[in-house]
């Protein structure tokens, strides 16, 4: 295995005439936790959805764990260890915390044509789920209906959920968005608690938060990819000021 | 919502058991009020039940709006009707088969018959969702009934009239009476499948992939494949019904597997309460009932049933079951 657990190289993707992708090129250590930043628009979600699958981007390859991935279902990448959580909570509503953490660990313990027996009593099952809903500090709340969760808390089980499978590469995309202090603060910890062990691609617009989590950003313009280096390199990069960190202030 | 036992509220027990006993009782008590003709009634109510709930595993557990349920029940109606033709007609079925009255025999055959189908249909279908797979599922169901109108061999139009219902070992099913246990255990049965099934991993899927197809498959799930098994197992179960109807009327005829039939099982869901596999049988038992009761009033009888149905679409989210045991949840 070498040091890379993603390498994305020249991918493109458009939308008509908009070029949502344009050539892009990016890596990721193993164990690192890797930002990516950039005016609204610059295509970072986009990124995310062909990384994980739900996007086909029209040239390029994504070889994550030196597997060439670029034409895997989302289901597959899943299982391969690539974990996903989204901008817009993305949670089973009408189910329990607890259920929609299980349904994440599950996915991990083999197939489900499981008929007879009742999951709630499936001790491996059960243990991991308590497990995953320790680290993501919900286990207070582990019969509530999802739908009764604050925005915070909600935040936190859709990380939560895409942590539970222990994944090798975990796409985070705004995980603070619309959080309280409190709450960024929380889910800061939570990130910085993967570093070392769990590779994180981190999109988020909250820079105090980039700035102390990220090893390295990446930053990301008109769908391509600017400049790569160490927060310090990336804040007296010259070219990203102009581009990102100057005018476009506003926006982050 | 009910997740686990240990949720099972004691008035769900409660009334639910009260359901359960009401149903025992009905033969001995209506033959003592010499009204034994409501036995046959309630088995026409029981076999419709077993139609609902299964159409429930898909609606409301899967979120799969099927408008093509009744296809599988009439497939499995004529299951039962093709063996029995060729039975008495003493002519070979396909592949060298003779026909048979034999409920052993002829009601898995049934059974499976339907299941194959309900998996070609749905693989088919569920490459589309929302209102297209309405629409894909009404135009198959559609197709099934032109093809048995059309199947001069087996009546056609006119459908197959059966001699007699079906042997099933000792038991005597032209006997009303124990026609209607055998389909009250046929129901019992398939409700304690059904609770076992939403309750396993699988269920857990199902209900998942209704709530958030997306995430399912981020997760690492291959919904597709889920959804499939989950439609022909509601097949399977609207299969036992229509082999069941067979018996119950000795007459099977296209008109089992039209699409207004299909929205006639769909009402008793939704009447009694999606995902709640209890309420689909009460829905079933009040729909029978009012439209017995109403169609010998005036033929206009859907004028009441449509606004009540909508009355209680719109103020009881989980149908007349949910009213009934104060659940809250979706």
């Amino acid at each position: 295995m070498n040091d890379f657990v993603l390498q994305v190289s020249q991918l493109k993707k458009s939308f008509g005439a908009v070029q949502a992708t344009n050539n892009l090129s990016l890596e990721i250590k193993r164990g690192e936790i890797h930002a990516l930043i950039g005016p609204n628009g610059a295509g970072k979600t986009t990124l995310i959805k062909q990384l994980s699958g739900e996007l086909n981007p029209d040239s390029g390859s994504i070889i994550f764990n030196n597997k060439n991935i670029t034409a895997f279902p989302m289901q597959k990448r899943a299982l391969l260890g690539m974990g996903r959580s989204f901008q817009v909570t993305s949670v089973f509503r009408q189910l329990t915390v607890k259920e929609n953490i299980a349904l994440a660990v599950q996915a991990h313990l083999g197939h489900s044509f499981h008929f007879w027996k009742p999951a709630a009593k499936e001790k491996k099952l059960e243990q991991a789920t308590m497990q995953a809903l320790q680290r993501c500090g919900l286990q207070a709340r582990a019969e509530a209906i999802a739908t009764s969760l604050s925005h915070g808390e909600l935040r936190q089980l859709d990380v939560g959920m895409a942590l539970a499978g222990k994944p090798g590469l975990l796409l985070l995309d705004e995980p603070m968005a619309g959080m309280g202090p409190g709450g960024s603060l929380k889910m800061t910890e939570l990130i910085q608690e993967l570093k070392g062990h769990t590779s994180v691609l981190l999109i988020e617009h909250d820079m105090q938060a980039v700035f102390s989590l990220a090893d390295r950003i990446t930053v990301l313009v008109y769908g391509e990819a600017i400049a790569t280096g160490t927060v310090e390199e990336i804040q007296n990069n010259p070219e990203v000021q102009r581009a990102y960190l100057g005018d476009a202030r506003a926006d982050a | 919502m009910l997740l686990d036992t240990s949720r099972f509220k004691t008035r769900t027990g409660v009334l639910l058991l009260t359901g359960l006993l009401f149903l025992l009782l009905l033969p001995p008590v209506t033959a003592v009020m010499n009204e034994s003709y409501l036995v046959s009634f309630f088995s026409r109510i029981l076999i419709y039940a077993l139609a609902a709930v299964s159409l429930d595993l898909i609606l409301g557990y899967g979120g799969m709006v099927s408008l093509g349920h009744a296809a599988f029940f009439g497939i499995g109606a004529y299951g039962v009707g093709f063996l029995a033709f060729h039975f008495q007609e003493s002519t070979l079925f396909i592949f060298g088969f003779e026909g048979t009255d034999n409920a052993l025999i002829s009601w898995p055959f049934a059974i499976i018959f339907s299941a194959a189908l309900a998996a070609i249909i749905g693989a088919l279908s569920l490459r589309t969702s929302g209102i297209y797979f309405i629409m894909i599922t009404l135009a198959f169901s559609q197709m099934f009934y032109y093809l048995f109108v059309s199947l001069e061999a087996y009546g056609g139009d006119d459908g197959l009239s059966l001699w007699s219902r079906n042997r099933l070992g000792s038991l005597d099913l032209s006997n009303d009476t124990v026609f209607y246990y055998v389909c009250l255990a046929s129901l019992l049965v398939f409700l304690f499948i059904s609770w076992r099934l939403v309750h396993s991993r699988f269920g857990r899927v199902i209900r998942g992939t209704r709530e958030n197809e997306l995430r399912m498959q981020t997760l690492g799930y291959a919904t597709y494949r889920y959804k499939l098994v989950c439609f022909s197992i509601a097949g399977a179960g609207a299969g036992l019904a229509g082999a069941l109807m067979a018996n119950q009327n000795e007459f099977v005829s296209p008109g089992l597997m039209h699409w207004t039939h299909s929205g006639e099982i769909l009402v008793m869901v939704l009447l009694g309460g999606m995902g709640t596999l209890f309420g689909p049988v009460l829905g079933a038992m009040v729909f029978l009932l009012l439209e017995e009761v109403l169609a010998a009033w005036t033929e206009h009888w859907m004028v009441f049933l449509g606004p009540f149905l909508i009355v209680v679409v719109l103020f009881a989210k989980k149908g007349l079951y949910g009213l009934l045991t104060g659940e809250r949840h979706e």
